[in-house]
């Protein structure tokens, strides 16, 4: 049996919680709300590098994806194209039109770095803190 | 047994579950489909009677289920038969296809899958007594849809021109700047010896070929693999290198050179398919026009093409406003039942890179720098290819003089657009591209001629050199560059005598003698069709003995 003292403390607990409950709500908005920034890495971020190599192929069904060393240094989107395909004669041939590319992007939001395919918007968050607001 | 009841703390769940439905929302959504039953009604073949290919598109004998882990997209797949999938061949063979009309009309009983595609095309040759369509065939959609960072693949960045039958002959011709190779003593023009301590060049055993290409055409980051070759001096040597993503570079040299008659230009341009190089070109030609560049040599020797609006823009800057003004690059001529499409000179900006999905790295609408002339050099061997023909042709449809200097080219005047159905994509010859004056017929490529024959629209004034490896690409010695500055100075080709001790070649006057006009053995045109880099390639691995096997 609760008394009038414990019912008015339990109720509070319960007010706190709700309180607490919506705090991390607002956190939560605020970080996903966090202006997200396009960004590059540093040099020399071979660790950030292999798991953005990782992510990438992971993103596309494992396949071993080329990705330059010096990815996300000079331009915050990485764009992927189709190979070139070979004729039975061995002849390379190279899509000659402008198809869009394959794009993913680096972002920076609040201390995070993110990465994020654009066609279906799917991010992940880094390990590597190496990235910084171009 | 009590039962004990658990008290839900409802702010508590809510508190954990917020969260991770927040997580959940960061993420993409999956997809997914199931395929439904259908009854087949086999279709019956009518010679010379054709249904629309949407009647028997995506109607599978094995139909995929799901979507691409590509692109996300769900397969349109659902229960056919291969009979279903013929009928689509040919619909869309009759749809699409340049030369439908030459395609003799047989029923698809008679023919395995694959078999009945590779029938449905052109049985034409050329004046050389080749196929007319060399671009016919299809290649499961798996393989195609393969990605890789614009511009960059996994190898260690030398390019070979390549004899891949026993006795094998890969020879160094190029190596990509900034690489681990490049910083290695490996040297233009040298043999490869050994891969992984195998004989590369005589090996036929199974364990010794598959480490021949698990080394050359390795995707492993990191892997090393030794390399035993020898150079031009019959020096051996060894290097250890590790399997890279390489970036290609696509402008490796943009020079200027003094000569009698005043300065000029040298571009090494190696392809056309990277984005980025609108800039590296624009800032080229900023530079030639500045220093007042009076002539220009393009070498477009291993330049296997890519965006035809590079090419476009490069024809610009060559001949300028006023021979481009009104006129067109290339039109893209269809069969007769599509509309053709003309791409003009663009004499503008366009941030190619942005178009594509990039960051902007050049400001788009500006107007092109130009040299205005009315006379290009342009190097080519068997490796200069579409984009690359399309860039010579072009220049010729408005009457700027070619000079073509080198090999014949490989020859394709042709494009597609290819199409999947059924896990299989199709490739087959849709469209041609044809210079202002109409002509596009180069099938056999565009050949470099001293003497053009009245009426060979495919041959263009130059000079027919097989190039060699004994200088290093942009050295004023190396065999093309020095033929081009010999032919600025004289306006004609020069003689090349062969010097027996280094096999070598030198240019000399005329006068001198006519015997040693020293042109070297040439491959077939199937083989030096594969000058290319062996790291952007997959399917020509090397084999036993079959030089043009997969």
């Amino acid at each position: 049996m609760l008394t009038k003292v414990s019912f008015v403390v339990k109720k509070l607990v319960h007010k706190q919680a709700i309180v607490l409950s919506l705090l991390l709500l607002l956190g939560a908005c605020s970080l996903h709300a966090g202006e997200q920034k396009s960004a590059l890495l540093l040099a020399d971020s071979k660790q950030a590098r292999a798991e953005i190599v990782a992510l990438v192929s992971q993103s596309l069904g494992g396949q071993n994806i080329a990705i330059a060393e010096d990815v996300f240094q000079h331009s915050s989107r990485l764009l992927l194209g189709n190979t070139a395909v070979t004729s039975p004669q061995g002849i390379k041939v190279y899509r000659s039109d402008k198809t869009p590319a394959l794009v993913f992007e680096l972002i920076k939001q609040n201390d995070n770095c993110l990465l994020r395919r654009t066609d279906t918007a799917q991010q992940w968050h880094l390990i590597t803190k190496r990235c910084f607001v171009r | 047994m009590k039962s004990k009841k658990i008290a839900i703390n409802y702010p508590i769940l809510l508190t954990m579950l917020i969260p991770l439905t927040l997580l959940t929302a960061c993420g993409g959504s999956g997809g997914g489909a199931t395929s439904q039953p259908t009854t087949i009604s086999e279709p019956s073949w009518v010679k010379d009677q054709f249904t629309a290919s949407a009647n028997f598109v995506a109607q599978c004998e094995n139909p995929r289920v799901g979507s691409s882990p590509i692109t996300g997209v769900t397969y349109p797949d659902r229960q056919g038969s291969e009979l279903l999938e013929k009928h689509w061949q040919r619909a869309f063979t009759n749809e699409t296809y340049l030369w439908y009309q030459e395609v003799i009309d047989k029923d698809p009983k008679d023919f395995g899958l694959t078999d009945y595609f590779d029938q449905l095309k052109t049985t034409a040759v050329t004046d050389s007594g080749r196929d007319k369509d060399q671009f016919h065939w299809l290649q499961p959609t798996s393989e195609v849809e393969e990605l890789t960072q614009l511009g960059v693949s996994y190898g260690y960045g030398i390019d070979y021109n390549r004899q891949d039958s026993p006795p094998r002959q890969w020879i160094v011709k190029n190596i990509t700047p900034a690489t681990q190779a490049f910083n290695s003593a490996i040297s233009r023009g040298s043999k490869l010896l050994e891969v992984d301590g195998v004989d590369f060049v005589n090996s036929v055993d199974d364990a010794d070929i598959e480490t021949i290409n698990n080394a050359l055409f390795s995707r492993n980051e990191g892997e090393l693999h030794s390399f035993k070759f020898v150079d031009i001096n019959d020096t051996e040597y060894q290097v250890e290198l590790q399997t890279a993503a390489i970036s290609g570079v696509p402008l490796q040299i943009a020079e200027t050179i003094e000569t009698a008659q005043g300065k000029t230009g040298y571009l090494l341009l190696n392809s056309f398919y990277n984005s980025l190089v609108e800039k590296d070109l624009v800032d080229s030609f900023t530079t030639f026009a500045e220093q007042g560049v009076s002539d220009l040599i393009v070498d477009l020797r291993y330049n296997g093409g890519g965006y035809l609006a590079l090419s476009s823009q490069l024809a610009y800057m060559v001949a300028g406003e006023n021979a481009t003004s009104g006129k067109i690059y290339q039109t893209t001529v269809y069969n007769d039942k599509i509309a053709n499409e003309q791409t003009p000179f663009f004499n503008e900006t366009l941030d190619l890179i942005r178009l594509i999905g990039g960051e902007s790295i050049i400001q788009a609408g500006q107007r092109l720098p130009s040299l205005d002339l009315n006379r290009v050099y342009v190097l080519t061997t068997e490796s200069s290819c579409s984009a690359s023909e399309s860039f010579i042709n072009a220049l010729i449809g408005i009457d700027i003089e070619v000079i073509q200097i080198g090999a014949t080219t490989c020859g394709k005047p042709y494009g597609f657009v290819s199409e999947d159905n059924c896990g299989s994509t199709y490739f087959t010859v849709q469209f041609k591209g044809e210079n202002a004056k109409g002509f596009g017929d180069y099938a056999d490529g565009l050949i470099p001629a001293e003497f053009p024959e009245a009426g060979k629209l495919s041959q263009v004034q130059g000079c027919p050199i097989t190039e060699d490896y004994q200088h290093a690409l942009g050295d004023e010695q190396e065999i093309l560059l020095a033929s081009a500055l010999y032919y600025q100075s004289n306006n004609d080709c020069p003689e090349l005598v062969a010097q027996p001790a280094l096999k070598k070649r030198s240019i000399t006057d005329k006068s001198i003698s006519a015997e040693g006009r020293g042109i070297l053995e040439a491959n077939s045109p199937l083989q030096d069709a594969i000058l290319r880099d062996v790291y952007f390639d997959k399917f020509r691995h090397i084999n036993k003995g079959d030089s043009n096997a997969n």
